[in-house]
């Protein structure tokens, strides 16, 4: 197996892992304020890169409008999370994060389905999600407590 | 910690256990001894908001 296959398995394990323990147990403002944080990075840098690919001619205009259009509503919903988060002061983490979490796994999905087989710029976006999986993977094991 | 600090660490721990075969227990509790995030939500909420600006900004010119 590959370093990136085995990256990726570990990453997906580590989401599936992370996603269940959110839901385990009281949390700390810090703790949903963390998570929120790593998943807002991700998000920005998804649209930092799609941007850059889009201006260097690496995907085309119509590649670059469908995945900024599947971005919007997660960052939608990541503003209107981080409201509840504000507010938010003891109990349970809020099922609006845990939609955010959940989101955030379907956009990179969609992304990948937005460029066909071997097209160009696909590999760099597949790196930065990789990333970006790892890295809130990473993280919401932490909180979780592992 | 930043926001951006959160991902780097994050990044380096994924690193460090897929490249480096540090054991993940290992790399959790380095990450929690780190310290906490002084992220403020109310600050974070205005960073989502520039970005879901910024989006739709992007869109918009796409659009043409």
């Amino acid at each position: 197996m590959g370093w990136r296959k085995k990256s990726l398995t570990l990453a997906l394990a580590l989401v599936i892992g992370g996603m269940s323990l959110l839901g385990c147990g009281p949390k700390t403002k810090p703790t949903l304020v963390k998570v929120d944080a790593a998943i807002y990075e991700s998000i920005k840098a998804l649209h930092e890169t799609a941007v850059v690919l889009g201006q260097s001619g690496v995907i085309t205009p119509a590649q670059e409008l469908q995945i900024q259009q599947a971005i919007l509503p997660v960052a939608k919903l990541g503003e209107s999370t981080t409201r509840v988060i504000a507010a938010w002061t003891s109990g349970p983490t809020p099922p609006e994060l845990q939609r955010l979490v959940k989101e955030m796994g379907l956009l990179t999905t969609r992304i990948i389905a937005v460029l066909p087989g071997e097209a160009k710029g696909k590999a760099a976006l597949l790196e930065k999600i990789a990333i970006v999986q790892q890295a809130i993977a990473v993280t919401l094991a932490v909180m979780g407590g592992l | 910690m930043t926001t951006t600090q959160i991902l780097q660490w994050a990044t380096l721990g994924s690193q460090l256990i897929t490249t480096l075969a540090v054991p993940v227990a290992s790399v959790i509790r380095l990450f929690r001894d780190s310290g906490g995030t002084e992220a403020d939500a109310d600050l974070l909420v205005q960073h989502w908001a520039s970005l879901t600006a910024s989006i739709e900004a992007r869109i918009k010119l796409l659009q043409g």
